[in-house]
């Protein structure tokens, strides 16, 4: 195995690629909403500038940002936590409507198959059909992935920090993935430290860190395999890793696992941002995560999260203590 | 299977729910039905046998919190899967200790739903 590789030097560069996220995003959205109608492109690109905007503040404070005016943190803090709401309102919009073509097109599908369907039409034409029919499932996936991650983003950008049972967090996240991978034949093994005790951090950010990985390993796995998901304490405090006996990981690929859009998932399976929003919540949480990985050896993501809760010197709202 | 799994769709978007009796009723061993809200749902139930309902979170009125904890309270013998377009985990896990089988996020296809309403039916039936 090699040594595990520390990527706390890449997470510096997440809140970057977060903004360049949001401007994408934001660029995305305003072109979908052209299309969807005029409310809500209006809608949309409210949000999308909002999303730049706030990013933009955040990464690049102007020289002078110390003496910033406390009004205008509060109003900063304050856009921040509308946009979150407004971008997981708009993720919810979306899918409802998302859901409905799906199921249109799978009814099509179903007309398409039956008896005598084809004969009012040519074969040629009947093969069409079929593949437009596809490629509405395959855009309709993309667009899911979007909104699914837009959600994940959109939480609540201050952490909440309460005393935590990992194992029993850990626990609630496998059973809403085991029964899914259970079919392809993956075992979930759980390696709890009793000596553990509760951790002070995030439950509801560590959930889905958790999630991101535990969905990652089994799809590393694809079937035949385990999934190992431990507790414990590590030199600079308490940690999780989630283990799998998947094919691994190449070096270079290794350097670019946490960048945002990298995936090695084919084109509309996998959308690249389960890692680097796993990599920038750990981060937040004042912790990061390290990876120990080989060809043909699986995979181990580690979470180290900090032995005391962190001050979150980013955010601006904090510093208004006197 | 010789009975036939007994279907409730619960969810205040109209066509989704329509769409989704249509679907569900190309498998020949299921048989759906639907309400747009989560009263409906229980009027239902007070009055047809059922096996598994599929409850959507988010919607006027009693909601899935209140829906399932009524459901659980009036002890019928259901399955009840959360179908919902608002990706929370930590919704999914309330909902899960709540008593819910399984979760799934909109859009999913049809194969998916059907996968999970025969899980549960198989588990409440203890095959």
């Amino acid at each position: 195995m090699n040594p595990a590789t520390a990527l706390a030097p890449a997470a510096g560069r997440v809140a970057g690629w977060r903004a360049a996220f949001f401007a994408l995003l934001g660029a995305g959205l305003v072109l979908a909403g052209g299309l969807a109608g005029p409310s809500l492109a209006a809608l949309l690109a409210v949000a999308a500038g909002i999303g730049v905007w706030a990013w933009a503040r955040r990464q690049a404070p102007a020289p002078g940002s110390a003496n910033l005016d406390i009004n205008e943190r509060l109003i900063q803090a304050q856009k921040m936590a509308a946009l979150g709401e407004i971008s997981a309102g708009i993720a919810h919009e979306i899918n409802t409507p998302l859901a409905v073509i799906g199921q249109i097109a799978e009814w099509q599908e179903h007309l398409l198959s039956q008896p005598g369907a084809h004969s009012a039409a040519d074969p040629g034409v009947a093969k069409e059909l079929a593949d437009t029919i596809a490629q509405i499932h395959a855009q309709v996936g993309r667009c899911r992935d979007i909104t699914h991650n837009m959600l994940a983003f959109s939480r609540r950008s201050d952490a909440i920090y309460q005393d935590t049972d990992l194992a029993r967090l850990l626990e609630d996240m496998i059973r809403l993935v085991e029964r899914e991978h259970r079919i392809n034949n993956i075992v979930f093994l759980r390696e709890s430290d009793p000596d553990l005790g509760p951790v002070p951090t995030d439950p509801q950010l560590v959930r889905q860190v958790a999630l991101n990985l535990l969905n990652n390993a089994a799809q590393a796995v694809g079937r035949e395999g385990t999934v190992t998901v431990s507790t414990g304490r590590g030199p600079d405090g308490p940690c999780f890793t989630v283990r799998d006996t998947g094919p691994g990981i190449t070096p270079e690929n290794l350097e670019r696992i946490f960048n945002p859009f990298f995936t090695t998932k084919p084109p509309g399976k996998g959308t690249g941002l389960g890692l680097s929003i796993c990599l920038a919540i750990a981060t937040r949480l004042g912790g990061t995560i390290t990876v120990d990985s080989a060809p043909g050896k699986g995979a181990a993501f580690t979470v180290h999260l900090p032995p005391t809760p962190q001050p979150q010197a980013p955010e601006p709202e904090r510093r208004l203590a006197p | 299977m010789s009975d036939a799994i007994r279907v409730l769709v619960v969810d205040d978007e109209e066509d989704f729910r329509n769409n989704l009796v249509k679907l569900l009723g190309i498998s020949p061993n299921i048989v759906a039905a639907a309400v747009g809200s989560g009263e409906a749902a229980l009027e239902w139930l007070a009055a047809n046998p059922c096996d598994v309902v599929l409850l959507d979170v988010k919607m006027p009125g009693l909601a899935a919190h209140g829906t399932l904890k009524r459901i659980r309270d009036a002890e019928y013998p259901v399955e009840v899967i959360i179908l919902t377009g608002h990706a929370s985990v930590d919704d999914a896990v309330e909902l899960m200790n709540l008593g819910a089988f399984d979760y799934l996020l909109k859009p999913c296809s049809t194969r998916e739903i059907v996968k999970k309403v025969t899980w549960a039916f198989d588990s409440r039936t203890g095959k």
